[in-house]
């Protein structure tokens, strides 16, 4: 009895479907079209997540969260006991392979890995792995990399090798290798792995920064910028020692909200969707539902009918959207991953994580939408009672109106059944206020975004040419790669506005008490591993071996531009007349206001009696004036006081900035690259371009803002199928009445005013609420996403799109609609139908 | 001597039914005089109300021509034809056809202000006030018995002033007394505005009260009565 119950229910939900084509349709689309829209979006987030990782692990060659440089025996034992610390892998720096028998050049590292790091650290970001991890002090872990550098490319596991090794203490060993494994994978590939036996010997300590690298993989995924600062202070760490937290998990967490907003709005939209489908389907049905009523059927078996239907729809769409989901994923994923930072190329392609909880949780969401969008209207049906179906006329106003409306009857009618039915213009309004409302954020975050990620040169100068010969150690090999002759090839260039130099020269700056002796313990602390003590001796005799120091000389647009940047006034004149002279930051504890007024006196390379004294003017931090190499004290004065000061053949051009006349010029940065290109030595010129930095953000970008303005359109469109089927429904229902109107002499133009005055009124009522709410909301998702404190800017053009796009759209459905009813049949015909 | 005002030639519609065909109309001529009140009787199903549509320019003939106040309906494009009703012709239904969205007033003087003119309140109080429609003016179409519909749709009919009125089984749910008190007032209205009544009864009794009877059978006009010259 139960069973054949069931049976005839599960038919007439079928025939129901059928039956009601057009809403299965529509009911299907919107239930297919939103759980793709989860499916893609919880794809998307568990890919990017597990991505990001990886991409996190193999980008580092190991899984950990921080680094620490050197460590005492304390802070070690402070990380370990740590209760979110989960576990630490040491790494110590041991010195290089200064040569082999395969290579006199062969300059490679050794490190010696704990059993934590080389187990459960590297073992995520390594492919392969043969032999074990060295015992004995002649035992080295390779990659093939590695052997080929040192010219050792047929070497094989048990092999045995001679190379010249340079310790800790900078002494050269001549020794005997044996290779005990051959590893692959991703990070650094370039260095050998040494036992802790040869490690303990090399003459470094763990606990010096040069050395020790102390990795930390915390408990949780997430660490705030406020558990990080309190992880550091934890540490105590000293001068020299830093703490740096990988750019990893953190940095994404703003990427997930949005996502998880996504979904919600998505589910909202389907949900008014839905919701409003059968609304309006129970509401045009009454007589049905009364119908069953009057001839037997149980409210329960009512309510058992409308579920099973939306049961049907409801998995069928599920898997429709899923299947499309799967298939759109595979083929745009790694699109989307890569604008939204993950380089495929770099960790070896990108891995669809496609999770049976991902198809779970869509089928819930999905479900639970479905669920709730059909709750209410099959209360409704259930609670219709056989007599009010009778007695029911459509879902004509039920009460008497008091007054006689004023203005053009056109307009009254319009405004009066747009007023109507509140709940469903509501509904309607939300439902395309969202897909507005939407977009409104896409654009103005990918607006603000763009001016974000736009990093440019230097004075905002469109090339900047770098002599990169001056980055070698060995300042043997600096070459003057660029002089005043080919300045002034390039400021003759017609397309040229200005090129500025940086001239540059090494220099010597003698011990004295007052500054240099202050400075260089600065110096030493934060960029030597020596102590400065140790070498103060040697400084103040003048034997120190390593030059440390080098001027640069500037011209008067830079001075301008640099001074602007500067906290204090320098006085122009004495800085051009070689009085005073700008001192580089380089990451110094020093304030300004200790080394404003001393005096720096310097010499000329291996000159000492070539003397001159600068008073100091003030400090930059400005990295642009970092010299050839880190460690290296700049003094900045003006380009005509350096060239006074030394003999031409001392001073170089370490760099050329370059403005266009025209900005992004491409012709210009054409011709500029020929000029490089016809240097002998066109290989040790770098450069930064603004037209390629331009193009690569463009690159970028451009994904993104397709990406966001899919997620817009397809939102928008689950809004206008709901306006449409809204439409369509209202005017099936009147269209008997348009034919009385018609057969009391109202024209066609008459009518279509009418609805193009109904259309305008949802689009009003739309734009008012993506105004105010929309913006609001885009507001306040802005804020949270907004590091740079780029102004808050809704951009216009794309808003007047939109406005555009809905208006025509709010108007022209109704039309188009019309138009194929009162294509069916006379006037006379059309008052015929009735419902 | 006064002029025809509404004029059919050989006037055919046929519906297509499968392979059946339905011939509703099969060849009317029928001249009605200015001022002249018509009563067309006949059988159920024997054309009575095609003949009113194609004359109010509802529907479109399948042979023949319909000339309306010197104009010829098949000439005329939607929009044309939608001004014509609006103008010259006043409708009551067989069912009485109201808007539902609009009240009994506004019913009443849709097709003036669909025009863009300002209704005649007068007059419109005077038509409320002899159809008993006074107290109702307000309510909508969904809250009257069926007899005040029919009698808010005579109203409306008569609001325009139009030149002819087409009315098909007008007191079709009234009582006789009623019935016979709503074909007065039409009489009396029309008269005053010179206006053509075409009207549709079984009524035998209201049939009399017309200038002249037309029989129709089967889609054929089989007695057209006396033509004469008003009263
Ligand atoms: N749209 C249509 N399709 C098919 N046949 C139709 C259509 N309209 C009317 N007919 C047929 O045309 C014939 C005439 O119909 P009409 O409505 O004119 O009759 P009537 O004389 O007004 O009848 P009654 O007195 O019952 O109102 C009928 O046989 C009817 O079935
Ligand atoms: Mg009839």
């Amino acid at each position: 009895m139960e069973n054949n119950n069931k049976k005839i229910i599960c038919r007439m939900a079928m025939r129901a479907l059928r039956y009601n084509r057009r809403r299965s349709i529509l009911l299907f689309a919107a239930v297919a079209l939103s759980s793709f829209m989860i499916f893609s979006v919880f794809t998307i987030g568990s890919t990017y997540y597990k991505m990001t990782r990886l991409q996190n692990i193999r980008m580092n060659g190991a899984d950990f969260d921080a680094v620490m440089y050197g460590g005492s025996e304390e802070q070690l034992e402070k990380c370990k006991t740590d209760e979110d610390v989960r576990a630490v892998g040491l790494v110590g720096v041991a010195g290089y392979i200064e040569e082999t028998e395969g290579d006199k050049t062969a300059n490679l590292g050794t490190v010696w890995a704990d059993e934590t790091f080389w187990n459960e650290m590297m073992s995520p970001a390594r492919t392969s792995v043969e032999g074990t991890y060295p015992q004995e002090k002649e035992e080295v872990m390779v990659t093939r990399k590695a052997l080929k550098t040192c010219g050792l490319e047929d070497r094989q596991i048990g092999d045995s090798f001679r190379a010249v090794y340079v310790d800790g203490k900078g002494q050269k060993k001549d020794m005997e290798f044996r290779i005990c494994g051959i590893w692959d994978g991703y990070g650094d590939k370039n260095v050998f792995y040494i036992s802790k036996a040869l490690y303990d010997t090399c003459g470094y300590e763990f606990s010096s920064v040069v050395s020790g690298r102390c990795h930390i993989d915390f408990a949780k995924t997430f660490l705030t910028e406020k558990e990080q600062q309190e992880f550091q202070e934890k540490m105590k760490l000293d001068k020299q020692q830093a703490l740096i937290f990988t750019e990893g998990m953190a940095a994404s967490i703003p990427i997930y909200f949005g996502m998880i907003g996504i979904v919600m709005i998505t589910c909202f939209c389907a949900y008014l969707l839905i919701y409003n489908i059968m609304y309006l389907s129970v509401a045009g049905d009454v007589r049905y539902y009364g119908l069953l009523q009057t001839v037997g059927m149980t409210k329960k078996q009512i309510s058992t009918l409308m579920k099973r239907q939306m049961m049907i729809l409801g998995s069928a769409g599920t898997l429709a959207g899923v299947l499309l989901g799967v298939a759109v994923s595979i083929g745009f994923i790694p699109v989307i991953l890569g604008s939204l930072g993950i380089n495929a190329d770099k960790i070896g392609g990108v891995q669809i994580s496609m999770h049976p909880l991902v198809f779970l949780l869509t089928a819930l969401v999905a479900g639970c939408t479905v669920w709730i969008g059909s709750r209410k209207p099959v209360r409704m049906a259930v609670q219709i009672s056989p007599v009010e179906a009778a007695r029911y006329r459509a879902s004509y106003g039920k009460k008497s109106r008091k007054k006689t409306g004023k203005g053009k009857i056109i307009w009254r009618m319009a405004k009066e059944q747009f007023l109507k039915d509140r709940k469903k213009t509501t509904v309607i309004l939300l439902s395309l206020a969202a897909g507005l409302s939407v977009f409104l954020c896409m654009v103005t975050i990918i607006e603000s975004q763009g001016a974000r990620t736009i990093v440019s040169n230097y004075m905002d100068m469109d090339l900047v040419l770098y002599n990169d010969t001056l980055k070698k150690e060995d300042s043997d090999k600096w070459e003057k790669l660029m002089d005043d002759r080919f300045l002034g090839e390039i400021r003759h260039n017609g397309g040229i506005k200005q090129a500025n130099p940086l001239y540059f020269a090494r220099i010597d700056v003698p011990w004295e008490p007052e500054f240099s002796d202050q400075w260089m313990r600065e110096f030493y602390e934060m960029w030597m591993y020596e102590s400065y003590d140790h070498v103060r001796e040697s400084y103040r005799s003048g034997t120190l071996e390593d030059n440390l120091f080098c001027i640069v000389g500037i011209d008067e647009d830079e001075f301008d531009y640099l001074t602007e940047t500067l906290n204090t006034k320098v006085n122009r004149k004495k800085f051009f007349s070689g009085k005073t002279c700008l001192l580089y930051q380089n990451g110094l504890d020093i304030a300004e206001s200790d080394l404003k007024g001393k005096r720096v006196t310097c010499t000329g390379y291996g000159d000492p009696d070539n003397r001159r004294t600068f008073e100091i003017a003030g400090l930059t931090g400005e990295n642009y004036y970092m010299a050839a190499s880190q460690s290296r004290m700049t003094i900045i004065v003006s380009a005509d006081t350096l060239k006074e000061f030394l003999p031409d053949d001392q001073i170089t051009i370490s760099r050329i900035a370059v403005r266009y006349e025209r900005e992004y010029d491409r012709q210009a940065e054409k011709e500029m690259m020929e000029l490089v290109g016809k240097s002998p030595y066109a290989k040790d010129f770098s450069s930064t371009s603004k037209i390629e930095e331009k193009e690569m953000v463009e690159e970028a970008q451009g994904n993104l803002t397709e990406i966001g303005i899919c997620i817009a359109l397809i939102l928008a469109f689950i809004g206008i199928l709901n306006y449409m089927n809204t439409v369509t429904g209202n005017l099936q229902n009147r269209r008997v009445e348009f034919a009385v109107m018609e057969s009391m002499g109202m024209t066609q133009g008459q009518i279509r005013g009418m609805l193009i005055i109904e259309g305008l009124f949802f689009a009003a009522g739309s734009l008012c609420i993506a105004a105010t709410l929309g913006t609001g909301i885009t507001w306040l998702i802005f804020q949270a996403v907004n590091y740079r404190n780029v102004p808050f800017a809704v951009p216009t053009g794309p808003v007047l799109l939109m406005t555009a796009a809905i208006l025509l759209i709010c108007t022209l459905i109704p039309l188009f609609v019309w138009n194929s009813i009162a294509k069916k049949g006379s006037v006379i015909e059309r008052m015929r139908q009735t419902k | 001597m006064s002029q025809w005002i509404v004029k059919t030639e050989s006037l055919k519609k046929y519906y297509m039914l499968g392979k059946h065909t339905v011939k509703a109309l099969d060849g009317v001529d029928l001249l009605v005089k200015e001022r002249e009140f018509v009563a067309v009787i006949g059988k159920s199903g024997s054309g009575k109300s095609t003949l009113l549509h194609m004359l109010g320019g509802l529907d479109v003939p399948t042979e023949g021509e319909v000339f309306v106040d010197g104009q010829k309906l098949s000439g005329m494009n939607r929009n044309q034809l939608a001004i014509f009703r609006r103008r010259k012709v006043g409708f009551v239904f067989q069912s009485y056809n109201l808007v539902p969205d609009l009240n009994v007033y506004e019913n009443i003087v849709f097709p003036v202000e669909l025009d863009g003119e300002v209704p005649d309140r007068e007059f419109v109080e005077e038509i409320l006030q002899v159809l008993h429609l006074k107290e109702k003016e307000e309510a909508l179409p969904n809250t009257l018995s069926g007899g005040q519909q029919q009698r808010t749709a005579i109203a409306r009919a008569l609001t325009s002033k139009p030149s002819i009125i087409l009315a098909d089984e007008p007191t079709g749910n009234l009582d006789t007394s009623a019935s016979h008190d709503v074909i007065r007032l039409l009489k009396t209205v029309a008269k005053r505005f010179q206006q053509t009544i075409i009207l549709i009864t079984h009524d035998n009794d209201i049939a009399q009260m017309a200038d002249r009877i037309i029989h129709i059978e089967d889609g054929k006009i089989v007695k057209a009565g006396e033509m004469h010259d008003g009263e």
